[in-house]
């Protein structure tokens, strides 16, 4: 179900282009990646989509509302975590919470509160002033108050930032239950080898623009090396069609998943004999 | 904005933001004390002379600074710890958030003011601390002087209060601590080393704070007089929360804020 749309997003600051015809539709129960280098522009449609910023162009539209003009009626269907998490120093993590739900005229419910914290690891802490949190429990106690209301889009940038190993993994199948539970989650990284696996679309944004999503969803880490042991024949066959990368008594082809199917087919009617295939690791340069 | 004045109230009493303001006025009262015992009369203690004296020496700088420091901050620290962006998520309008914070500061201010005020009259009462300067206590009689108490330190709050709505303003154009500070208070300091002229004294509330111990202190109290200069403070704190409104609604953060 479309929960989310936005219209033709332009955002200028005095003479600078920060964002230029930004179209979207998002639907519920998907996680969408938003890659881009630093700067690009993804914190900017962040912020527009949270009502931080406002357009100078265009429309973002929640449920068919337009969160610019009715936000009130929208702020319970939106959570967000945006840069870094925004916390009281004098406030606990139990605090917190209980503020984020009186935030969005929610009843305090320690049950909820409790089991958010079990899936977030942050219940040992419960009771301690944010103060002394590191930035890794800091970041979780921010998801945490971005989810508590029960938003049906829940928008996280870089959720990852100065978390562990563990806590990424932690965070990655936390996004998982929220998709399971119907959410849409937008996941903003620079880094798309943290946020691979778990997305069902990426959306790229480069110097403000939108670059085809359709094409970089499809290429998500479904590039393929295929060798072939390194004969005068089997050259012969591959050159006029591909080009050819040679390393020692081998030859490779690099082909992206959508041409998988045609290749594999083309070797099998020419008779060519496959040594090896790998699935390449795609990093966001890879896109640039 | 009931539920917004609550929540703020909430985050002004556990942040402590209220111990500085406390501290703050009642080292000032007592500075002005002290300042009477050793310059007092010995034979002389004056209740109303004393209370006449702790708004004459405070009234004019110290106590709007200090009404300036706390409303201001209210707005800075969030602001500064950018939880800005946590409260503007909220289902409540940018209108009732600012309302319910200035309630809430004022809410917080006027107890402390009153606490303050109260308990160091108590104590100098019992000391006994005395005036430097004379008013005939006898012949106002013991209930007027409470009345009398009572009108000064109200009137005296509301003039805080505006001058709060003032640093509030300030605070959300500039949303820096020290900048709000240094407009604030150099504004004040302006209006006392320049005085306006005599046609626009009246409708400046800035140097309002000297009007009520004044009026107060008369054997015939000026009630009209008093009673415009209260309006002139509401009416300027009414303009600096609808200012404070309007521009809270175009507010939008800045990128990377």
């Amino acid at each position: 179900m479309e929960v989310l749309e936005l219209i033709d997003i332009h955002k200028n600051i005095k003479s600078h282009k920060i964002l230029t015809g930004i179209n979207l539709k998002m639907n519920t129960g998907e996680i969408i990646g938003l890659i881009g280098s630093n700067g690009a522009g993804k914190s900017t449609l962040l912020k527009i989509i949270s009502n931080l910023l406002k357009p100078s162009e265009g429309e973002v539209l929640i449920n068919n509302i337009n969160v610019h003009d009715n936000f009130q009626q929208v702020a319970n269907e939106i959570g967000y975590l945006i840069e870094e998490p925004v916390l009281y120093p004098y406030l606990t993590a139990k605090e917190h919470l209980h503020l984020a739900l009186k935030l969005h005229g929610k009843p305090i419910n320690d049950k909820q509160i409790n089991s958010l914290a079990t899936m977030l690891d942050i219940t040992p802490f419960l009771h301690k002033k944010t103060k002394n949190y590191s930035m890794g429990m800091k970041q979780k106690l921010g998801i945490a108050c971005a989810v508590i209301h029960n938003p049906d889009i829940v928008i996280l940038d870089e959720p990852t930032n100065s978390i562990d190993i563990k806590g990424i993994n932690l965070i990655k199948k936390f996004i998982l239950q929220l998709k399971s539970q119907g959410k849409l989650v937008i996941v903003s990284s620079h880094l798309l080898q943290e946020i691979k696996n778990i997305c069902d679309h990426y959306i790229m944004i480069e110097n403000g623009e939108l670059i085809n999503t359709d094409s970089l969803s499809t290429a998500k880490s479904q590039q393929y090396l295929i060798y072939f042991k390194e004969t005068p024949e089997t050259q012969n066959k591959l050159e006029p069609y591909y080009p050819l990368h040679k390393s020692k008594e081998c030859i490779s082809i690099e082909i992206s998943h959508t041409d998988l199917n045609s290749t594999l087919k083309f070797i099998m009617d020419n008779n060519i004999h496959i040594s090896d295939i790998e699935k390449v690791e795609l990093s966001f340069e890879n896109f640039l | 904005m009931i539920e917004v004045m609550k929540i703020e109230l909430y985050k002004i009493i556990k942040s402590k933001q209220y111990i500085f303001l406390v501290v703050s006025l009642f080292l000032f009262i007592i500075v002005a004390l002290l300042f009477m015992f050793y310059n007092r009369d010995p034979n002389e203690i004056n209740l109303f002379s004393l209370i006449y004296q702790v708004f004459a020496f405070n009234s004019d700088i110290f106590f709007p600074t200090v009404s300036i420091a706390f409303f201001s901050s209210i707005i800075t620290k969030e602001f500064q710890d950018k939880t800005i962006k946590m409260v503007i998520g909220s289902v409540y309008t940018r209108q009732n958030i600012i309302i319910g914070k200035f309630l809430a500061s004022s809410i917080v201010f006027s107890v402390a003011f009153l606490i303050t005020v109260l308990t160091a009259f108590f104590i100098a009462y019992l000391l006994p601390i005395s005036s430097i300067i004379y008013i005939d206590y006898e012949q106002l009689g013991t209930l007027n002087v409470f009345g009398r108490m009572m009108l000064i330190t109200l009137s005296t709050l509301v003039f805080l209060i505006s001058f709060g709505s003032f640093a509030f303003l300030v605070a959300l154009i500039v949303r820096n601590q020290g900048l709000t500070m240094l407009i604030a208070i150099g504004l004040l300091m302006f209006y006392i080393l320049i005085p306006s002229p005599d046609w626009l004294t009246d409708y400046i509330f800035i140097g309002k704070g000297v009007m009520f111990y004044t009026a107060f202190s008369f054997l015939e109290i000026p009630y009209l007089e008093a009673i415009k200069t209260v309006l002139v403070c509401i009416l300027y704190l009414l303009t600096f929360i609808i200012c404070s409104t309007i521009f809270f609604n175009r507010f939008e953060l800045k990128d990377g804020s």
